[in-house]
């Protein structure tokens, strides 16, 4: 009897520091996940997606693996006086219940050097680490040159 | 004594207008001065402006390896040219310069302005001529290494379209490349 109810405390403890700070796979939803099929002449492209963080705790997000690339990277471009520059970050930061968007001109996925041919229409695993634990999300291969990058969002 | 003062001042005011009469008409007649003619590499042969220039003319400096910024704004000119008539576009050129000397080769700049309108010239050249070029125009770039990133490097540079007329002189700008229909008005201003 001592040690169910000893049991159960734990149980909600865990439950409790959970919704405090734990990362629950529902928390962290993401959208419109999208990676511009490489362009002829060049081996880099970039990733974008939209992430919400439905939690009350902040969310580190770190970029953990590509699939069909050579290396990755998390970047941010800098306009500064009709000046672009490009910052490499190790990670992206998301307020409790607020959206981070990834778009271009903005925060992005820099992909390097394909290792397979990527064509428009493909899928790419992509997963990320949220606080630690892993998440992979499917993103959508499109061409660079078919929109004006007006996405629509699902 | 005091008419004199009075004089005097009327005197120094008219001179002023005068001055500044004589700089806005000096301004005027002589135009603008950024642009001039200048020599580049595409896919291996040299290019020169005023030996294949058009009526309007479009210029952008980035490079191939730009995974963000450079092709974002080239699509959304892409774009822009995809929504003009084929008599205009007789009349019009757009010249991608690449300022990575070091890493984008003649054919791969040549293959990758192609991505955005098939008539787009990428263009490439030495360090001296990309110099010589940038620096006829009010834009720049600066590369910056990295080596905590794959690449290695990334660069500096600015993103602004310069139009030019067939003389190469810088006629007008386009600071805003995230509207198609923005860029095509502009060019229609000057076609």
């Amino acid at each position: 009897m001592k040690h169910r109810s000893a049991l159960v405390r734990s149980l909600f403890t865990g439950l409790f520091l959970l919704s405090l700070g734990g990362f629950a796979a529902e928390d962290v939803k993401f959208m419109d996940a999208r990676i511009f099929t490489p362009l002829k002449g060049s081996s880099v492209t970039a990733g974008y997606v939209e992430i919400e963080n439905k939690s009350k705790s902040p969310r580190k997000i770190v970029l953990s693996s590509v699939e069909g690339f050579k290396a990755f990277e998390t970047h941010e471009t800098i306009e500064d006086a009709g000046k672009m520059s490009m910052k490499k970050v190790d990670e992206y930061t998301i307020a409790p219940e607020s959206k981070l968007e990834l778009k271009p001109g903005g925060k992005h996925l820099m992909l390097f050097d394909p290792i397979k041919k990527i064509a428009d229409g493909d899928t790419l695993l992509v997963k990320f680490k949220i606080d630690g634990k892993e998440h992979s999300v499917q993103f959508k291969v499109i061409p660079r040159t078919e929109t004006d990058h007006s996405h629509d969002h699902h | 004594m005091k008419l004199k003062r009075i004089f005097q001042l009327i005197g120094l005011v008219l001179l002023v207008c005068a001055g500044t009469l004589g700089y806005l008409i000096w301004k005027e007649l002589k135009g603008p001065t950024m642009g001039g003619n200048f020599s580049l590499t595409l896919r291996g042969s040299q290019w020169t402006f005023n030996e294949d220039a058009k009526k309007l003319n479009l210029i952008y400096f980035g490079y191939a390896k730009c995974p963000d910024v450079c092709p974002m704004s080239l699509s959304y000119v892409g774009t822009a040219f995809s929504k003009m008539s084929s008599e205009d576009l007789k009349k019009i050129r757009f010249l991608f310069v690449s300022v990575d000397h070091e890493n984008d080769d003649p054919g791969n700049v040549a293959d990758y302005a192609t991505n955005f309108f098939p008539e787009f010239l990428g263009l490439s050249g030495s360090k001296k001529q990309i110099d010589d070029t940038i620096k006829l125009f009010p834009a720049s770039y600066m590369v910056e290494k990295n080596p905590k990133s794959y690449l290695g490097y990334s660069i500096i540079h600015t993103d602004r379209v310069f139009i030019l007329n067939k003389k190469g002189v810088v006629i007008d700008t386009i600071d805003s490349l995230r509207d198609s229909d923005v860029i095509l008005q502009k060019i229609k201003e000057h076609i």
